[in-house]
Parts: structure tokens; sequence; C-alpha cells
């Protein structure tokens, strides 16, 4: 959705609407939160707002571009790699197994992760709140 | 402390280019650093930085696009001096330094791409506006330099952003791209022979890409400073200020404008920071409640340091901050134990701080480059800063504050 340039909100929202310097979204697994955010121009926030709902709506539909799945995919094993080259990313995910409970090798699972599986997890979003600061 | 292994390479046509070897890392970076940034003269405020975005523009679209196919990461950064551009990847070393020398080295600016870029870019702008400490910092740097670039948001204003042009652009370009103002830096595990490849392959993209030139010669610009306090209301909850210190010249100090910046921050830390004893005082007089933010730069266009607060008592504040930086460091047999301390506390941190930037190779790298294309050595000031005695370090500090001239800025609440 955001990550890299080709990502689906950065085109559409930055590049080609220009409302927006940088976009924005983070999955917050511990507390259910999948978070969409960007600084906007004002006078732009409702097309935005449309086109990140559209776009939600094609990952639940599978409206998904493949090449765009296969980038972000190597963006993720490539942050994946390199952060394990740094302490604090390391010891992170030590004590974030260690709470949660959770184990196994998140760089196979990047890797073996699938467009249907990105479309389950889209459909069971649900669309709570969208908050303006202005 | 163990210094990385560092290769370099000078080319005729004065382009130069280092690899630093990391072993066990699993990143690769790449940076191609321009010695020209926000501050810089001959430029509409903000082209620098424009330039920076506008040259992922190609004719067949964003050159990012590449990068990311071969599974690397690309950037950008613009500073008072400097503009970089680097990429992070794991392996394709040869075809991403290709896409890096494309992306410096291919402009294509049209009417129409500098148009769509202009709103992007003020809306960046809008983003730095929106914090408080944006307006105090503005006007501190106003206060300070003036009329010069120095002065200006790294980005520009949103009046000079809408007046940069293609024709604009291209010029600062051509003024400012060229091989003797440019280097590039590779950092990572990489064999022998790779770095040979690396090398071979910069050697043909900096004739195929870059125009040679000799480095630019930077003219002093006319600030007309008028060194004015600035006060402001605003609807914030609790008032913010700022102290602006115009620093002379750190060369007049010593060799390294990156050890007298250092010598300077402790200076400021040891008389300001959390781990003197003033801050508490303030703290008991209810002054101040958290600690400040003290930053140090210098740059071609002039040295200075902001320190940032908040304050229920802002007038207070800024007037204690001053009193304090007024002071002499030493002023009796006791307070030179307690500075004495304090220096050897910061010393250590930065020390500490320098040698864990071995442990980052983007960090290391973008560090390692832009003082490299300052003229500084960061493992000779490492060693210059150890060696460094609480005399020596209390008689610069000293200097500089004395031909220091210091403006404040408040931004009070409505209420």
């Amino acid at each position: 959705m955001a990550g890299d340039e080709s990502s689906v909100l950065f085109a559409k929202v930055r590049e080609s609407l220009g409302a927006a310097y940088a976009i924005e979204a983070t999955n917050f697994s511990s507390n259910s939160i999948f978070l969409i955010n960007a600084g906007l121009d004002p006078e732009k926030v409702d097309e935005a707002k449309k086109i990140i709902q559209t776009e939600i709506k094609n990952v639940q539909n599978g409206n998904i571009d493949q090449e765009v799945f296969k980038k972000a995919k190597k963006a993720l094993v490539r942050n994946e790699l390199i952060g394990n080259d740094r302490e604090s990313f390391r010891v992170n995910r030590v004590l974030h197994r260690e709470l949660t409970g959770i184990t196994g090798d998140r760089l196979s699972l990047i890797k073996r992760s699938t467009i249907s599986q990105m479309q389950d997890f889209a459909r069971n979003l649900v669309f709570k709140e969208s908050y303006c600061v202005k | 402390m163990k210094e990385p292994k560092i290769y370099s390479r000078s080319y005729k046509s004065g382009f130069s280019a280092q690899i630093i070897e990391m072993p066990g890392f699993n990143q690769k970076f790449f940076g191609i650093v321009v010695d020209f940034g926000s501050s810089d003269e001959n430029q509409i405020p903000g082209s620098a930085h424009f330039l920076e975005h506008k040259l992922f523009a190609k004719r067949n679209g964003d050159l990012s696009m590449s990068f990311e196919e071969l599974g690397a990461g690309v950037n950008a950064f613009t500073s008072y001096n400097e503009t970089m551009f680097y990429a992070s990847s794991l392996d394709n070393s040869i075809r991403v330094t290709e896409l890096l020398f494309k992306l410096v080295g291919e402009p294509y600016f049209t009417v129409e791409n500098v148009a769509q870029e202009a709103p992007i870019i003020i809306q960046e702008l809008a983003m730095y506006q929106s914090e408080p400490n944006w307006r105090v910092n503005n006007a501190l740097m106003s206060n300070l330099f003036g009329t010069s670039n120095l002065a200006q948001d790294i980005a520009g204003t949103r009046d000079s952003i809408n007046s940069i042009t293609p024709e604009s652009l291209m010029q600062v370009y051509r003024d400012n791209y060229t091989t003797s103002n440019m280097r590039f830096v590779a950092a990572g595990d990489f064999s022998q022979n790779a770095i040979n490849t690396i090398f071979r392959d910069v050697n043909k993209l900096q004739e195929q890409y870059l125009s040679v030139a000799e480095k630019p010669k930077h003219k002093s610009q006319p600030d007309n400073a008028k060194f004015k306090n600035f006060l402001a209301a605003a609807d914030i909850q609790v008032p913010i200020f700022g102290v602006g210190i115009k620093l002379p010249d750190f060369k007049n100090f010593l060799a390294s404008n990156d050890l007298t910046q250092i010598l300077s921050e402790i200076m400021l830390e040891s008389k300001l920071g959390a781990a003197g004893p003033w801050l508490e005082q303030q703290r008991q007089k209810n002054i101040l409640q958290n600690p400040l933010q003290i930053v140090v730069n210098y740059t071609r266009q002039g040295n200075f340091a902001t320190i940032f607060g908040t304050s229920n008592n802002p007038q207070k504040a800024v007037k204690a901050i001053i009193d304090e930086l007024h002071q002499p460091l030493v002023q009796k047999p006791e307070a030179a134990n307690l500075y004495q301390h304090l220096f050897d506390l910061q010393k250590k941190d930065w020390l500490a701080q320098s040698i864990r930037l071995f442990n980052n190779v983007s960090a290391f790298a973008v560090e390692y480059a832009e003082e490299s294309i300052d003229g500084e050595n960061i493992f000779r000031n490492i060693k210059d800063l150890q060696a460094m005695g609480f005399d020596q370090y209390s008689e610069i500090t000293t200097e500089i504050l004395r031909n220091s001239q210091i403006v404040s800025g408040i931004l009070d609440s409505n209420k």
C-alpha cells in the first residue's frame, strides 16, 4: 500500500494527486490496528481519503498488481536482512518473540507469502475510524 | 579502535571514490555526495532540495522503480552544504552503482514535471512548518543570518519553490554537479574482486555521466543580519523558546571544523545539559522542567548553535540560558573539577557514539561521505578528541563564546 515508490498509495496520493509528501501504512499487530497516515494538503483530504478507501477495497477484491506485490516482498526481505545488521533490531525481535511466544522464521514467512493471503488479511480489516488534525 | 579498511581512487577528472570494507554485514551501501546544499549561494532558495527531488524523474518515469526491481532501496537528502543520493541493497552492486550514476547524471527537467513536483515539496515544507519549533527556528535563523540562503528553510519558501523553473534547475545542476564537486562512497562486505570491479565501473560511469569542471568557488553572501529577538503568540499549550548563537569561524581555533563543533556541543551540554547542575537549579526554580535540545552546526556560510525548550516562564528561561552562557566555564576551583568531570563524561559519550557508527553500514557511510567531502577525517578527529585536555578545551570554548552573538525567540501561548 505505502512503502517504496512503486507502492499504490505513494503513486496515487503523492505522485498523481500531489496531495502529500509522505504516506505510510503500518500494521500494529499487538494492538490489531492497521494504520494509514499522511501529511496532506488540507484541500485534498477528501480526494486522498477516497483513494485510500478504494485501494483497500481493491486489495480485498483481489485487484492486486503482481509486480508491485513482488517488489514489496523484495523490499521486506531486504529490510529484514539489513535490519539484522543492527543490534537494536535483533534485540527487538528477540524481545517480541519472548513476550508474544510467536516464533518462526520471519524471512521465510515473507518469502512464502501469497497474494491470496494478503487478500484474506485485507478482507478481515474493519474500517473503524479516521482522524484529520488541522 | 579498529578502523575499517578504506580503499580510495582519484580519477583524472577530479572525481574520487572510496569503498569501505565492512565484513560480516548484509547491507551494501552506495552513495554519491555533492558538495552543494541549500545554503550555498547562486540559487533560488530551495533549488538544491528541488534538484534532489527532481533528479529521480527520467524520460521513462521515476528511476526509483528501477532500483526497486533490483531489490534496492533508494533515497536522498539535502543539508546546508551537501546533497546526497544513496541506495542500499543485498546484492547487484554493479547494477545499483550504474543506476546511482544515472540518477545524478541524467537530468530530465520539463515544465510539466517541475510543476508536478512543486505541490509535493510545498506539502513537505508545510509538514515541517506544522511543528511549533519551526516558527521559532525560522525567526532565529533570519535574525542570525538575515537574507542569506542559510536563513531559509532547506526546502525554500512557498514562493521560491513556485518560482523554480526547468531552466533555473538546469543552471544550478550544471554549476554544481561536476566531477570535482562530487564523490562516490560504497560500504559493505565486498570481496577484493568486487572492490576492483566497482572502481573500474565507477571510472567508466563518471566519464559517461558527469561533466568535468573545477570545484565551484564559493563567495560569502552578505546577510544584513539584524540580531533582533523574536516574540510572538500562538495557539499552543506550553510556550516554546529558542536561543540562537552565531559562532565564529571554527578554523580560527582548530584545523578541524568537526572537532570544534564537538567541543562547542560538549561545552553547551556541560553548561546547560541534563548532566550538569544548572538544569537542576532551573527545575527547582520552576523555570524549566525538561532538558533542552542543543545543536551546533557548521556551514560555509556561518556557524551557529540553537537551543530549544519549553517553559511556562519562557522569558525567565531565555534569560537564565543567556546568563549561563556569559559565565566563564571555570570560575572557582571546585567548578573546575565539576567541568573537568563533565568534559570527561561528554567526551566518552561522543567517542562511544562515533565508534558505534562503525556498527551501522549506512550511518557510517553517510557520515564518512559528508566528512570527507568537507576535508574532515573522522578517525583523526576521534584520536584528537581522545587526546584533548581540559585546559585546551576550556580555552577554545571560552574564546568561541566570547566571539559569538546571541538572539532569542519566544512563541508564547495566547492564553
